[in-house]
């Protein structure tokens, strides 16, 4: 009897063992996907490299993860995108430096059989994104409308629905900066009416010394000014440094700002600045991958459009893991 | 007796009128700053409080201010340079990064960057003078080769120094007069010995020998090639202060700041009554200049003026000064402009 339960047992556990590595089919070998990225070295991309790796790790496939040395070299990304359709690989992912000039390489992509999916930025695909497109399958991105709305929720919350704000932005006409502004505005119109809005400004270029100057002479102007929200790092340095210049008490005025680096960090920590919202670039390369991975494997349509996720941080949570490994300095 | 009076009085007010004659650029710039400003301050009061004034206008003036005065050497020479702005950020990232890495104190760290700052001046002299480029080609190859050092160098990421090292905030903002921004002392202290060197010493003679006429002046027996790059190398030294402030402004050094700060520059050496053509100029003249346009922008931010609208403004604001600056002198009989 107990020899053969043990022997049912040695049965089972045989059949477990072939059951798991019976089927070496296609399905599971391990899958090439080619990230194309827009930069290599900074390290917002090596975010989006580690999230990309760790996603890989977890559904057998292997990254090959690549990106020109500076955001302008369009032509070097081109030429890495082309190399990458040469190599055939299983999927590809793509972040989108030119824009407009990279759709015939993706549309050379799509004839050679690999599926695109983009990430952080989309070209500008003629049409819908999805299978039926010979651009790319859809992009995962910060959706920085979204992003703008949780900080003006968080800035009314801080100031407990009530008092003067000012946006200082940090493009009029990049679409991400446009978007990071327009989100925070509009939300604090539709939800927060008790905030009042002063007129938009901006450093163009993210300049940290016109933030400076901006955010002076509006703490001059306005005496009773509550807060402040920053699109971008520049920004945030400007206002913490124009704070500091007009000797305010930490929390006087209350500063949210935007992404990480280290000067903005350190300002967190001493309450010099209030907060800020950071992307999430690990989400980015981890949604990119298994969107690619679940397309190729089980021919699951990924959606066209996947938010990657953001993040609100502040003195307590800045140390959190989910919030920490989506910081740079 | 009476008659002695007279004609003490008429000589006296020939002075006056010749006083006024030879200074009426300065003098109709300052008005404009004078107008400008009380214009400002009868829209909202608070405009001409200390805070707004000390902290927000003559703070805003010191970077632009400093880059100004450098750039009115050259200008005076003939000459141009359009590499201030992007070689304030490579100096600002050179001194950011070599004070962290030898511990320099705030004392080094200002000589420091105002030497690296005269050396890239140097390289401007050199190429325009060894290797005979126009300057505006020169200096405009230099303006993008600093702009990618900075950026290479800095490795795309602002270098935050200035809290490691001790006094190194204070540079713009301590206070060494009460309530006075050490920044502005050094502004106007780097004009005062700017208006000497220009006006009292054998290098401000050669400057405004070389830009009345270049060829007159080396075939009288200077070397017009070596005084050249002097200037070049002088006005660098005021860009590597222009660096040291804005760093202790900003509490870091951003490597993508400054591109468009040599034509806000440029605006406020014309504005100031500086000929573009050379052989004519003051540095009070630019300084004034430089003011005309931080009381502007602060006082449009202030009134919260629309930002386009303020561009629109701050153009208009140039053109017509310089405008009124020709016309002035054409009716002055002076055909140079």
């Amino acid at each position: 009897m107990k020899k053969g339960l043990m022997a049912v047992a040695a049965v089972a556990a045989l059949a477990l063992v072939t059951g798991t590595a019976a089927p070496v089919t296609a399905a599971d070998k391990t899958l090439k996907i080619y990230l194309i990225s827009k930069g290599e070295t900074h390290q917002f991309w090596q975010a989006v490299k580690l999230g990309a790796e760790t996603q890989a790790k977890k559904m057998n496939a292997e990254i090959v993860f690549q990106g020109p040395a500076a955001e302008t070299m369009i032509d070097k990304q081109l030429e890495m995108l082309d190399a990458a359709i040469a190599v055939k690989p299983d999927a590809i992912g793509y972040a989108a430096l030119g824009t407009t000039q990279s759709v015939p390489n993706l549309k050379a992509a799509n004839d050679a059989g690999i599926p695109v999916y983009m990430f952080d930025t989309a070209a500008s695909c003629p049409g819908k994104l999805g299978v039926a497109s010979d651009c790319a399958l859809g992009v995962a991105y910060t959706n920085s409308t979204a992003a703008g709305a949780l900080a003006a929720d968080k800035m009314s919350a801080l100031l407990k629905g009530k008092g003067k704000v000012l946006v200082v932005g940090h493009s009029q006409t990049n679409q991400t900066g446009i978007d990071r502004a327009n989100g925070f505005i509009n939300q604090i119109k539709k939800k927060h009416k008790g905030i009042k809005l002063l007129k938009t400004q901006y450093a163009e270029g993210g300049d940290a010394l016109k933030a400076q100057e901006i955010i002076s002479a509006a703490l001059v102007a306005n005496k009773d000014l509550k807060g402040i929200y920053g699109t971008n790092e520049g920004v945030s340095i400007g206002a913490g440094q124009a704070f500091k210049a007009a000797k305010l008490k930490n929390g006087a005025v209350k500063l949210i700002g935007f992404d990480s680096g280290k000067q903005q960090i350190a300002n967190i920590k001493s309450g010099l600045q209030t907060g800020a919202i950071t992307q999430s670039p690990m989400g980015i390369g981890a949604k990119t991958v298994e969107a690619l991975v679940n397309y190729v494997r089980n021919k699951t349509v990924p959606k066209p459009l996947i938010d990657t996720g953001f993040y609100y941080y502040d003195a307590k949570n800045i140390s959190d893991p989910t919030v920490a490994g989506n910081l740079y300095e | 007796m009476s008659e002695d009076l007279t004609t003490t009085q008429s000589e006296g007010g020939n002075k006056v009128s010749a006083f006024v004659r030879r200074e009426i650029g300065r003098v109709a710039a300052l008005a404009s700053l004078v107008i400008i400003f009380t214009f400002f301050t009868i829209m909202r009061p608070v405009f001409a409080s200390w805070a707004n004034v000390s902290g927000g206008i003559l703070m805003s003036t010191t970077v632009i201010g400093l880059l100004a005065i450098g750039v009115t050497f050259v200008i005076i020479t003939g000459g141009i340079d359009l590499s201030v702005g992007t070689s304030m950020a490579l100096v600002a990232v050179i001194t950011g990064k070599t004070v962290m890495a030898y511990d320099l104190n705030v004392w080094t760290g200002i000589l420091f960057g105002m030497l690296v700052g005269g050396l890239l001046g140097a390289i401007n002299g050199l190429l325009i003078t060894v290797l005979k480029l126009p300057a505006f080609i020169a200096t405009l190859a230099t303006m993008k080769g600093a702009q990618g050092l900075a950026l290479i160098i800095s490795d795309m990421k602002p270098i935050l120094f200035a809290t490691d090292v001790e006094g190194w905030d204070q540079i713009a903002r301590g206070n060494i007069i009460p309530n006075f921004p050490n920044a502005v002392l050094i502004l106007f202290v780097a004009a005062i010995i700017g208006s000497l060197i220009l006006n009292k010493t054998v290098l401000g003679r050669y400057n405004f020998a070389i830009g009345s006429n270049l060829e007159a002046t080396k075939l009288s027996g200077v070397k017009v090639n070596r005084w050249l790059v002097a200037i070049y190398a002088l006005c660098g030294v005021y860009v590597g202060l222009a660096a040291v402030v804005i760093t202790s402004r900003l509490g870091s050094a951003q490597p993508d700041l400054g591109l468009g700060y040599e034509l806000e520059a440029i605006a406020a050496v014309i504005i100031g009554g500086t000929s573009l053509f050379g052989g004519k100029g003051t540095i009070g003249g630019t300084v004034i200049g430089a003011l005309i346009m931080s009381v502007l922008i602060n006082g449009l931010r202030i009134l919260e003026l629309q930002q386009e609208w303020q561009y629109v403004v701050v153009g208009a604001v140039i053109l017509f000064a310089v405008f009124a600056d020709n016309l002035r002198r054409r009716r002055a009989g002076d055909t140079t402009v």
